[in-house]
């Protein structure tokens, strides 16, 4: 079995095959995607933080 | 180019060919675009760390994932292309089928060494990097490959010589 033969078979056989997805729609472009916009948000995401906000301040004391 | 940006280029002009491979190695189109999403996700989770080779990092991703999900699955189901099932009785279509079905007979990892080798076209030390194993691993597991491939399908021998 030689290599280019193989080869060969490997391409014809693929071209059979699909290339693009046959689910409903590609929602895992959206969670890709979502990553980066995470990211951008994040100032700290290099130093491991998930945000990059202030924590948020606590409520203000009620009238005694 | 923003990373976002880069991102979208790789997927777009490498997704196709994983698609291709993934199928190729799990023998299944689902589970093979169901590793390939996860792969990207993680991809873009760890793009300022492996933007450099990214279609390395998918293909180590692509294998483990497929591995280890046959692992608890155990079977190998080849599709069959619709186009095929009904009219085409070429000889040559006769030998792609015979092909696809010698390949599921053969072990994930062989099935790996062989996309990668003859389908994706990397040299033995490429391949050995993806996979993690040495190269000696590599060729190893091509001999055992194309001895069962030689086992299970004759009709190969005949036309491969």
């Amino acid at each position: 079995m030689t290599d280019q033969r193989l080869r060969e078979l490997f391409g014809e056989l693929a071209e059979t095959l699909p290339e693009g997805s046959s689910s409903a729609g590609e929602l895992w472009h959206f969670h890709a995607l979502a990553v980066f916009s995470e990211l951008a948000l994040t100032p700290s995401a290099h130093d491991g933080m998930l945000y990059g906000f202030e924590p948020a301040a606590p409520f203000p004391a009620g009238p005694a | 180019m923003r990373d976002s940006e880069a991102f979208e280029a790789f997927v777009a002009a490498w997704r196709p060919r994983l698609l291709r491979a993934a199928i190729l190695i799990s023998g299944d189109r689902h589970l093979a675009e169901d590793v390939l999403q996860e792969a990207l996700i993680k991809l873009a989770r760890r793009w300022s760390k492996v933007h450099t080779d990214p279609v390395n990092y998918v293909r180590t991703t692509l294998y483990r994932d497929v591995a280890s999900r046959r692992r608890r699955r155990r079977e190998f189901v080849y599709e069959e292309p619709p186009e095929q099932q009904d009219q085409d009785t070429s000889g040559e279509s006769d030998l792609k089928l015979v092909f696809a079905r010698a390949l599921a007979r053969l072990p994930v990892k062989q099935r790996a060494v062989l996309v990668l080798r003859f389908y994706e076209d990397l040299p033995v030390g490429e391949v050995a990097a993806i996979l993690r194993v040495s190269p000696g691993t590599v060729k190893s597991q091509t001999h055992a490959a194309l001895k069962r491939l030689r086992e299970v399908a004759p009709e190969l021998e005949e036309v491969l010589i």
